[in-house]
């Protein structure tokens, strides 16, 4: 929704992002149309070129192995990564075990505290207030 | 960045989002990383088709008018491209006069109150503030 610097960088780090948060939306085995549109977003986002696409796509049936995309992510790329991961955990509105258990993967890739990763559930939820806040500027009921 | 309703729209009305949002990218006739970025992640959140998308790429090189623009887009599509023209025209952190003029005719078709752009407009700034907050905690656990 806003212009985010994860598109500046090398293409082959943003497949790996855009894998893991395709990873972390097939953790719970199930794949709602939220997420689906979420992960699509964030493929858009960061300019991943449309021919290279499909190959993530295919993460849905057969994720990656999050270990090895960990190691092919800059830390500065996986501290993005885990803030977009935590979005897309959020989405069907309650966090997995098993998405949070890849969470915690990232975040203790990158030496994360419990302290610091509570702090970005925290912003996460605050986007989500925000967010819902426009649907009263437009609605129907603002209308003339 | 956070999913919405639009995928839960028909996609010819998801089509004519994305056709807006296409003219919206080309107002001032530059498209910067950041617009091109925010422009391909909406396309992405609509869930259009691999055809629908090659042609609404198509029109960001050649925009419509809008004018045709506005002839396919009413109710709930047509007040999320609204929004997210506000979001795309304040993406290089300026909203320009001839970007404003455009926001505020999208409204006028759709029926909205004549504040709706101001108050999207705070709504937008209010979103960058919390974006803002994200990087710097994020800078902030960095090593």
């Amino acid at each position: 929704m806003f212009p985010d610097p994860v598109g500046l960088f090398p293409l082959n780090e943003r497949l790996s992002y855009a894998h893991i948060l395709v990873h972390i939306a097939a953790a719970d085995g199930t794949l709602v149309r939220e997420e689906v549109q979420a992960i699509e977003g964030y493929i858009g986002k960061c300019l991943i070129p449309p021919d290279q696409r499909d190959e993530i796509r295919q993460g849905f049936e057969n994720p990656k192995s999050l270990g090895e995309l960990l190691n092919n992510v800059s830390d500065e790329l996986l501290h993005f990564a885990l803030r977009d991961a935590i979005i897309v955990a959020s989405i069907d509105g309650e966090y997995d075990e098993s998405e949070i258990a890849c969470i915690r993967e990232i975040a203790s890739k990158i030496d994360m505290s419990d302290e610091e990763l509570s702090a970005v559930f925290d912003w996460v939820k605050s986007g989500w207030k925000w967010n819902s806040e426009y649907k009263k500027f437009i609605s129907k009921n603002s209308q003339k | 960045m956070l999913p919405d309703t639009v995928h839960k729209l028909p996609r010819e009305e998801r089509f004519a989002y994305a056709k807006l949002l296409a003219f919206v990218a080309r107002i001032d006739n530059e498209l910067t990383v950041d617009e091109m970025a925010m422009f391909e992640q909406r396309l992405g959140t609509a869930l259009l088709s691999p055809n629908q998308r090659d042609m609404i790429r198509a029109a960001l090189k050649n925009p419509p008018s809008l004018e045709e623009c506005l002839e396919d887009l009413h109710g709930e599509a047509g007040r999320l491209a609204l929004r997210d023209a506000v979001l795309m025209a304040a993406a290089d952190g300026n909203v320009d006069e001839d970007e404003r003029d455009v926001l505020e005719e999208i409204s006028e078709h759709l029926g909205l109150k004549e504040e709706a752009v101001d108050l999207l407009l705070e709504w937008t700034v209010k979103g960058y503030k919390w974006m803002k907050q994200g990087y710097e905690l994020l800078n902030s656990l960095e090593e």
